[in-house]
């Protein structure tokens, strides 16, 4: 299975949807498309966990680390209405206290 | 009229008169021809009729035939004299010694053809060594044979990431790499001598198929390079990109063997970070196992005892494999390191040290850790629990299952953690289970995984009555539900039970 990736980037903001299985082997992509917004000077990114029917640690893993860089300058990256697998698995981990997470879409969580 | 002698299509000739055939038709044809009715061959498993045929009350001769195994006997019917049985006698004579010569030439056949294959083996292994000669020996050495068997003056092989080897006159040859490098027009071929501008052929042949080498050698001055000379060196080239495909290869295998020991070798030294042997604790029984997906863990378990209690620990790095396990073997000694150092025997403290200590190091890692924290208190028998974004942690109760959810993300995610403590007092045979998400989410061949209701459930039916056991039944039940399916992920089961021994 595989992981899609789009991202765009409006403004100050950039919003990024994924859709598929999001594991080890996705790891490294998504890596590089949410941290090359940042590295363009996009602070806060929304992050469409809709269509994600599946992440692992390494998946959180690499959410976690954009999450702090985003951070570092001021921003941050908002998870977008996970999916019930994402959720649970968020829960599990007691991460959804540390990220913020929306309901919203990313177009309009990415505007404040 | 005698009946012709012949072998019935019917009746096959024994395999052992195959290699004298010729010799007992001839014979037997004679036979006839004096007066026989028939000939036949006895090999011990019965009468074979070879020319002719006889009635059952026919005169019979016989003479044994020795050199076949088991013997058997020549036998002439419908003739009876003292000729006759001498010639007989004669001629199972010759045909056992027809048959001793036939045996020792194809074994001596045989024999040469061994030998030859051998000597082939031998020189294919002494010309072509490739798995202790270096790439630039090969090409060396096949560049002096090139040389030796068709006699050019001057021989250059050029092979990519080498520099170019030069044989024979050497000066010359390195004119014939410039002659290709400066292009004449062709890859491969052959280049006349009224083309090359140097009174000698030059022939170019490719070497191998994947690398593009050359091999390039000049014919006699003023001569020709023949066909002859052309297939001698078109199947050296091919030699050549045989032995250096060959050659690379078992580089590339000697270069993935020593990476896999050092794997092996760094697994197994993670690996020993992890107890080996449960503590002795008045009032508990423990027990753990750890059961990696790969070579490693990122899974780790640990106790302490301090002046406190118990401090005990499970964890889980995020990602598996040998990465995964470097950081766990930093996390499990830190973990220890701050048991040793608290005075508190507040499980929340120690969990805020681990973090303060590892915060950078896993931000720098880009991996979080899961992780349950625990205290025994001997005297109150009161065990608290904090827990980091972990799972399954759950407590058994007279009987009753219950999670400790996680209050606190992971460590390694936010800079400070400041979690809140859950205390049960264990009462004798209550118990606490510290596993790992690898326990649970272990799936079947339908992709069910093992959940942790069926785990709760296993561990309430388990009529077992101590730690070790409860862990061992724990896992066998998991490797049934998981059945041909590799393990997911690495498995870690921490159990703590309340004994009646007084603490």
């Amino acid at each position: 299975m595989h992981l899609e990736i789009q991202s765009e980037r409006n403004g100050s903001g950039g919003s990024v949807v994924l859709a598929g299985r999001f594991d080890a082997h996705e790891a490294e992509p998504v890596l590089t498309s949410l941290t090359a917004l940042l590295a363009d000077g996009v602070s806060t990114i929304g992050l469409d966990l809709s269509r994600v029917d599946f992440i692992d640690s390494t998946g959180l893993a690499v959410l976690t680390r954009v999450m702090k860089r985003a951070r570092e300058s001021g921003g941050d990256l908002v998870l977008v209405a996970p999916s019930t697998p994402v959720r649970v698995i968020l829960e599990l981990t007691a991460l959804d206290k540390a990220f913020v997470v929306s309901e919203v879409g990313p177009d309009i969580a990415v505007g404040h | 009229m005698h009946a012709q002698p012949s072998v019935a299509a019917g009746d096959r000739m024994p395999a052992a008169f195959e290699r004298v055939r010729e010799a007992l038709v001839e014979l037997s044809r004679v036979w006839i021809e004096s007066g026989a009715e028939s000939v036949l061959i006895d090999d011990g498993k019965g009468c074979h009729t070879v020319a002719g045929s006889a009635t059952s009350d026919s005169i019979r001769l016989e003479a044994r035939l020795d050199a076949f195994d088991p013997p058997a006997r020549l036998i002439v019917a419908g003739i009876d004299s003292e000729y006759a049985r001498s010639r007989l006698e004669a001629d199972a004579r010759l045909l056992d010694g027809l048959a001793v010569a036939r045996t020792q030439l194809s074994n001596t056949t045989a024999a040469l053809v061994e030998a030859n294959d051998q000597a082939l083996a031998f020189y294919h292994l002494a010309t072509g060594t490739s798995s202790s000669l270096s790439v630039a020996d090969i090409v060396d050495h096949l560049a002096e044979e090139a040389r030796g068997l068709t006699g050019a003056p001057a021989v250059a092989i050029c092979v990519p990431s080498l520099p170019d080897t030069l044989c024979g006159d050497r000066e010359f040859a390195r004119v014939l790499v410039d002659l290709v490098r400066d292009g004449v027009g062709t890859e491969s071929g052959m280049v006349r001598r009224h083309s090359s501008g140097l009174n000698h052929d030059v022939l170019i042949v490719p070497i191998g198929h994947e690398q593009p080498g050359r091999l390039i050698l000049a014919g006699p001055a003023g001569g020709r390079i023949h066909t002859p000379t052309q297939k001698l060196a078109a199947a050296i080239a091919g030699h050549l990109g045989g032995l250096l495909k060959l050659a690379r290869t078992h580089q590339r295998e000697l270069a993935d063997a020593m990476l896999r020991h050092d794997v092996e070798a760094a697994s197994m030294l993670a690996g020993q970070v992890l107890p080996r042997r449960s503590p002795t604790v008045p009032g508990l029984d423990v027990h753990a196992r750890n059961q990696p997906a790969r070579l490693a863990s990122g899974d780790y378990f640990t106790w302490t005892m301090t002046e406190r209690g118990l401090i005990f620990a499970v964890g889980d790095v995020s990602g598996k494999g040998l990465p995964a396990a470097l950081v766990m073997t930093m996390l499990a000694t830190a973990t220890t390191a701050a048991a040793h150092r608290d005075r508190t025997g507040n499980p929340a403290h120690i969990l805020a040290e681990i973090n303060a200590d590892v915060y950078e190091y896993l931000s720098d890692s880009g991996v979080f850790v899961t992780t349950a924290v625990c205290s025994w208190e001997p005297r109150s028998g009161v065990v608290s629990v904090v827990n980091a974004g972990h799972s399954p942690v759950l407590t058994v109760r007279r009987g009753q299952v219950e999670p400790v959810p996680p209050h606190v993300p992971p460590l390694g995610v936010l800079p400070c953690v400041d979690a809140e403590v859950a205390s049960f007092r264990l009462e004798v045979n209550d118990m606490l289970l510290l596993g790992s998400d690898g326990l649970v989410e272990q799936e079947n061949a339908d992709g069910m995984q093992y959940g942790q209701d069926r785990l709760a459930e296993a561990v309430v039916r388990s009529g077992t009555t101590t730690a070790v056991g409860l862990v061992d039944e724990l896992f066998a039940l998991l490797q049934s539900h998981s059945g041909d399916e590799p393990q997911d992920d690495d498995r870690t089961l921490l159990v703590v039970r309340r004994t009646r021994e007084a603490p």
